[in-house]
């Protein structure tokens, strides 16, 4: 079995190479921009591109790859240049990507439905291509060699032109490297009640992070913050959640860690049949108690 | 401008239930427009304001159950002068080459002289992201994702593209397929005035052109079995417990 | 017989939860009762934008057509949705009396206001501090002078809207206030016209709807401020007692289904016993009282609105519902009280707001007693015609 890996950050190729291993015995992989980490895959191909070329347009060359390698399946860390990359591959092959895949088991890969609320397991009659989370795989260490081989620039008939880009600033801590996690959802009412959650971060030696409605209705805290479908998928040694409900699509996201502690006011909120911890409160009033009591 | 915005329509996710052998139970899931599909709407239609002139024509490929008479009176009430729904019921679960597959004969039938072709940032059910770079590759134009805003210059559209640490300023050459982040556009409250005006605009309702081609084969969609955990729910009198409890966790 | 909303019905339905997801939040709706008094321009403008303060009005101020039924179940949502008072139902119906007994020059001020703002274009001034239900009571009068002028004099109460309006409707006596004149005529005056002037009235509740007292000293009008025909005003007025009676129910209904829909789900949250006070039966006989009333409040109010649609008269069938329907609905905000517990006695809870906003719709449009005395005098003179 060949695994072709196509990641762009150095953590995930090295996570992915990683997770690759353990499903496969030979495992390849794929950098647009960049060199691949060495030492990592059997084999490295560094797609070439183009100084101030985006990344999309090196299309042709993760085509080359494949072709060259003619892989039993491709791993794809999920970001959104790599999934056009994934995508423009699936489709010359005449088939589709199968998106943030939580579990492979032999041909069959499962993937989230309506948000969580069930698990799509579903088979790719042609090609297998997957964007999967590096957390999706048992912790283990890449292994391979430094044999890097470079793929030549192939323009697309109707290229992208990068125009130029600007840094957004990162607030907010890597929340995939981090052993506690405090989740804040909507039970904060305002903006500055957000301080006592960053209070408890600082008392548990934890991180923030956030349902959706917090990062993008009302923008409180930044996008790369946002645990759940199409947000982060993490597995923490604890995850704290303060005023989260426990929609399916945000659990997803948190469903790895060892163990889970909620707040929440309401009784019946799907949380508490989630968590191993639980109390029913306002946050106003349990979170300061937790910071003084702990 | 031709803009055309691909549209799902699914079962509102708040009415399916999961039922006691874990399938899913849509008996009470009216059918509505994909959430981020109504950014996408929205978009389009502040890009018609934009460029004088300009018509927005929905696409939309779904199975015939999400048909739904007031799901597409609600779309042509959102900035869309004209819907052209194709439908089949392999396309309830198609994966992205098959629905891109359907849309791309919509679009050669019903708008071949397309400029720019906007999706969401992923459907309420699968999620994938994936349609509008099959879309794209099946007609042959470029694409881009994660779009938070676009404006028209000449035969280009140039895009911001934000990702988590860095933000694009994109050239794309038209015509194309963009999928906007959320981000892009708030979605409008449709006003009684378009609500009823949606009622005389043009709709086409037909079966797709083609069989749907699938090329991922679902083999049983079930809520899943949630991992077990403690479940120890403290009232907020025992609150020394919960802390011994929580301090316990977090050694 | 179809029970079922079209799909008009059910967009209009989601546009207005929308609506009032997006401008009346807890915190907003707050604001409005206790610092504002009134509900802020932005929100007025934007219910205009979206055509709700439009429906049912002519087309020629740019009105939306709307069947009765179509305006009952824009008010119940609307205030179940939002679950507070708003000026938008009294500010409809004012609207509608001008467009419907106004000239073209008097209909053209609402189109020209509506350009302008989303505020309620008129206010009805009709009662009285000696005449409420009691109309022949009035004495606000008009006389009219050498030149061809009137001076309007008289004191109107319990103006919904008044002080927030560019335009008043008044009744008033033809000449002579006396109780055997049974001549009135209405007239649109506009609010800043020299000697009209208001005077704010606090209220138990409904603090979002400014009510004021008005008075009119030596008010000089023009023929051109009649509305309608000489003489013919208090005929023109009943037209729509009927209608505005319907609007009071669905604006109660909306409210109570409100204060249900907050004291179920606090029931369900809330533990006693260790087990949902929702299960608890007593519990439960207050959520089927409360649900029962709703039912049937909705029933009857969709029948009466569906006879108006019809051109049949309900005077007797919606005067038996306002009086009925005013009780009820004010019993299952008291009942979502008695689910929430003491809290439901603090203000951190709405149903004790919407408790007090209630009371007063049993008192809007004629009492209860009132609407009892319309009743049984036309069944039974109903009966009494089939004698002969």
């Amino acid at each position: 079995m060949k695994a072709l890996v196509l990641a762009e950050t150095t953590d995930g190729q090295r996570d992915l190479c990683a997770g690759a291993r353990s499903i496969a015995d030979e495992v390849v992989l794929a950098v647009v921009k960049g060199a691949p980490v060495a030492g990592i895959a059997d084999k490295a191909y560094d797609i070439e591109l183009p100084a101030g070329e985006p990344v999309e347009n090196a299309a042709a060359g993760v085509k080359a790859v494949y072709d060259a390698e003619n892989p039993d399946v491709v791993l794809v860390e999920p970001t959104p240049r790599d999934k056009i990359l994934a995508g423009l591959l699936a489709a010359s092959l005449g088939t589709s990507v199968i998106s943030d895949v939580t579990a492979i088991d032999g041909d069959v890969v499962t993937n989230m439905y309506f948000g969580g609320l069930a698990e799509n397991k579903q088979k790719a009659n042609g090609a297998k291509i997957y964007t999967i989370a590096a957390t999706c795989f048992d912790d283990a260490e890449p292994t391979g060699t430094d044999v890097v081989e470079t793929i030549a620039y192939t323009a697309p008939e109707k290229p992208l032109v990068l125009r130029g880009t600007k840094e957004v600033p990162q607030t907010g801590a890597d929340l995939t490297k981090v052993d506690v996690v405090v989740g804040a959802g909507r039970g904060f009412a305002e903006e500055s009640e957000l301080q006592m959650a960053r209070d408890l971060c600082t008392k548990v030696g934890g991180e923030l992070g956030c349902s959706r409605p917090l990062a993008e209705n009302v923008n409180w805290l930044p996008k790369n913050l946002y645990i759940g479908v199409s947000g982060l998928q993490l597995a923490p040694k604890a995850y704290i959640a303060l005023g989260i409900s426990g929609q399916m699509q945000h659990m997803v996201g948190v469903t790895g860690a060892d163990t889970i502690i909620a707040v929440n006011k309401d009784a019946n909120a799907p949380i508490f049949k989630q968590a191993d911890y639980g109390i029913v409160g306002d946050i106003k009033t349990v979170v300061p108690a937790l910071i003084e009591k702990l | 401008m031709k803009i055309v915005v691909a549209v799902k329509v699914v079962p509102d996710d708040q009415d399916i239930f999961v039922s006691a052998d874990r399938t899913l139970d849509y008996s009470k899931a009216k059918p509505k427009i994909s959430e981020y599909d109504k950014n996408a709407l929205e978009a389009a239609a502040q890009f018609a304001a934009e460029n004088a002139g300009s018509s927005v024509i929905a696409i939309s490929a779904v199975p015939s159950k999400n048909d739904d008479t007031k799901a597409k009176q609600n779309i042509l009430a959102l900035g869309v002068d004209e819907l052209f729904m194709a439908t089949d019921d392999a396309l309830e679960t198609a994966d992205s080459y098959a629905t891109a597959q359907v849309l791309k004969g919509i679009v050669d039938s019903k708008v071949p002289d397309y400029d720019v072709i906007i999706c969401g940032d992923g459907s309420a059910d699968l999620y994938a992201g994936q349609v509008n770079i099959q879309l794209a590759a099946a007609l042959g134009v470029p694409t881009i994702n994660e779009v938070t805003s676009m404006k028209a210059e000449g035969d280009k559209l140039v895009v911001e593209r934000t990702l988590d640490t860095e933000v694009e300023e994109i050239e794309v050459p038209l015509p194309a397929v963009v999928s906007v982040s959320p981000d892009i556009a708030t979605p409008r409250i449709a006003g009684m005035r378009d609500i009823l005006a949606a009622k005389k605009k043009p709709q086409t309702v037909e079966a797709a052109a083609a069989p749907v081609d699938v090329k991922v084969s679902v083999e049983d969609i079930k809520a899943p079995e949630l991992a077990p955990r403690k479940n120890q729910i403290f009232e907020e009198g025992d609150i020394d417990a919960f802390v011994a409890a929580v301090a316990e966790a977090l050694k | 017989m179809d029970f079922s909303f079209t799909e008009d019905q059910e967009l209009m339905i989601d546009s207005l939860k929308e609506f009032a997801a997006q401008y009346f939040t807890d915190e907003a709706v707050k604001e409005m009762y206790e610092v504002h008094h009134g509900v802020p321009d932005e929100v007025q403008d934007a219910y205009r934008d979206l055509g709700f303060a439009f429906m049912g009005l002519p087309e020629e101020v740019g009105g939306i057509p709307a069947t009765c039924v179509d305006l009952g179940i824009l008010t119940e949502t609307l205030y179940r949705a939002t679950g507070c008072m708003t000026p938008f139902m009294t500010g409809m119906l004012a609207a509608y009396d001008v467009a419907e007994f106004g000239s073209p020059e008097q209909i053209q001020l609402i189109v020209d206001h509506y350009e302008k703002s989303g505020r309620s274009f008129a206010a009805m001034c009709l009662s009285e501090p000696g005449a409420g239900s009691d109309n022949m009571g009035m004495t606000t009068v008009t006389k009219k002078q050498d030149d061809g002028t009137f001076i309007l004099k008289g004191q109107k109460t319990w103006v919904t809207n008044g002080a927030a309006v560019p335009y008043l409707v008044v009744i008033a006596k033809d000449e002579d206030p006396s109780r055997e004149n049974k001549n009135m005529s209405l007239w649109l005056i506009p609010s800043d016209t020299p000697g009209v002037s208001t005077a704010g009235l606090t209220k138990l509740g409904q603090q979002t709807v400014p009510f004021v007292d008005v008075f009119f000293d030596d008010v000089v009008l023009t023929e051109e401020n009649r509305l309608g025909e000489a003489g013919q005003g208090w005929l023109l007025l009943m037209k729509n007692f009927e209608f505005e009676r319907c609007l009071v129910v669905a604006q109660g209904l909306g409210l109570a289904e409100a204060a249900l829909d907050d004291a179920i789900d606090y029931a369900l949250d809330r533990i006693a016993f260790g087990k949902p006070i929702a299960d608890n039966p007593r519990v439960q006989d207050l959520i089927t009282e409360s649900k029962r009333t709703i039912l049937y409040t909705r029933m009857m109010l969709y029948l009466c609105l569906w006879m108006l649609d019809q051109g049949m008269s309900c005077n007797a069938e919606v005067a038996m519902l306002k009086s009925e329907s005013t009780k009820t609905c004010l019993k299952v905000a008291d009942n979502a009280i008695e689910i929430f517990g003491g809290l439901g006695y603090t203000e951190e809870v709405r149903v004790g707001r919407i408790w007090k906003d209630l009371r007063g719709n049993a008192l809007a449009g004629g009492t209860c007693e009132v609407m009892d005395y319309i009743a049984g005098r036309a069944i039974v003179n109903k009966y009494r015609a089939r004698k002969k």
